[in-house]
């Protein structure tokens, strides 16, 4: 497994299942339901199982046992995300909490007036930033850079269940149309969120992540140096049933340059993964250490 | 007229660092986003921030955009038509 391939594992009568069982039988019921394919995906999802299990024992310096239980800690905490995410869009908000931490930042860079970038990664549950910042003065608007190959099926029936949804999706096309939406989004003044922690393709840069290189691909980050607005840090972490906390950190580099961003980008990241271990995502060969 | 065809492939190159690229080996009919100079999306944001600079054009249809951006030529066509 070389790199991100753009599929995410499930189906949309996946997600009609779970949908099910949250209406009929509570969010609880439905997080329990997310943990019986879990020994499916330690056999048969080895990759997955294979690079959670190299990221906690190798980059966060778990010992065996510890990663081996993290492992299924993760994969139970990103069923928990999903269910979280469905339950949420299904209107049963009020049972949840959230934390606003540098909303601040947020008002500051809206004040502004020139929109500004959100940089985030797959990590955490991101895709309830709506959640957040439709409480905002003045309101904004958020726009989500996806990339074509992502299923598409899977966006369509999110959008389809989500009420009230301020989330737009800009697709990256062949056809640069994105540029266009991004340039009219800022000009409006609109955040795009842009998930800045993977390679892909097109031109990818290295970095030093977790005492080890990866690759990073340059796009959003070039992105930004271009365009240079304000730039901040998102990350929604999960810290309990129904609790999320938001944290926001402006970019303060002392330039626009890509290995500026990059650099700022990824020791903010690094921090959150720490704090948060099994809330990371990535479940491809992020450092490029197997073997084909 | 084919000094600004010179311009614009000279500002490409320097403005997307295509170090492997000399003046010359682009055609004025190339396909900028093709197999033959191969541009990304990326690449189109600094061609359009570009012409904002340096010609005040502004472009924000994304269709015209694929028209104007298609090679050199078409690029410089759009300039000579629209600046004042």
């Amino acid at each position: 497994m070389a790199e991100w391939t753009g599929k995410s594992r499930g189906t949309v009568f996946g997600f009609k299942v779970f949908v099910f069982f949250i209406k009929n039988f509570g969010i609880k019921a439905a997080y329990w339901l997310t943990a019986l394919p879990i020994p499916y995906f330690v056999f048969f999802a080895p990759n997955a199982t294979k690079s959670s299990f190299y990221f906690l024992n190798k980059r966060l310096q778990f010992s065996k046992t510890k990663a081996g239980i993290g492992v299924l800690k993760t994969y139970y905490a990103f069923g928990q995300v999903l269910i979280d995410r469905l339950a949420i869009n299904l209107n049963q908000k009020k049972k949840y909490s959230f934390e606003l931490d540098g909303v601040k930042h947020i008002e500051n860079l809206l004040a502004q007036k020139s929109g500004g970038f959100l940089f985030t990664a797959h990590i955490g549950n991101f895709n309830l930033a709506n959640n957040f910042f439709e409480n905002l003065t003045p309101k904004a608007k958020v726009n989500m850079l996806m990339t074509d190959n992502e299923h598409e099926q899977i966006k369509e029936y999110i959008s389809s269940i989500a009420e009230n949804n301020r989330l737009n999706i800009i697709v990256v096309k062949k056809d640069f149309s994105h540029i266009f939406k991004i340039k009219e989004a800022l000009s409006n003044n609109q955040l795009i969120v842009i998930a800045a922690d993977r390679d892909g393709k097109g031109k990818n840069i290295p970095m030093q992540f977790l005492s080890k290189t990866t690759q990073v691909l340059e796009g959003p980050y070039k992105l930004a140096s271009l365009i240079k607005r304000p730039i901040l840090f998102v990350h929604i972490m999960r810290e309990s049933n129904y609790h999320y906390h938001l944290y926001a950190r402006p970019f303060r580099g002392k330039d626009y340059r890509i290995t500026t961003i990059l650099e700022h980008y990824f020791k903010d990241l690094e921090e959150k993964v720490k704090r948060y271990p099994y809330q990371w995502f990535n479940f491809y060969d992020y450092w490029k250490v197997f073997k084909k | 007229m084919s000094d600004l065809r010179e311009e614009l492939k000279f500002k490409i190159i320097e403005q997307l660092n295509l170090e492997d690229l000399e003046v010359s080996d682009i055609d004025n009919n190339d396909e900028l986003f093709g197999d033959a100079i191969g541009l990304d999306s990326i690449d189109a944001l600094e061609l359009i921030v570009l012409l904002e600079k340096d010609y005040s054009l502004k472009i924000t249809d994304p269709e015209k955009g694929k028209e104007i951006f298609y090679s050199v030529d078409t690029m410089a066509n759009y300039i000579e038509q629209h600046q004042k």
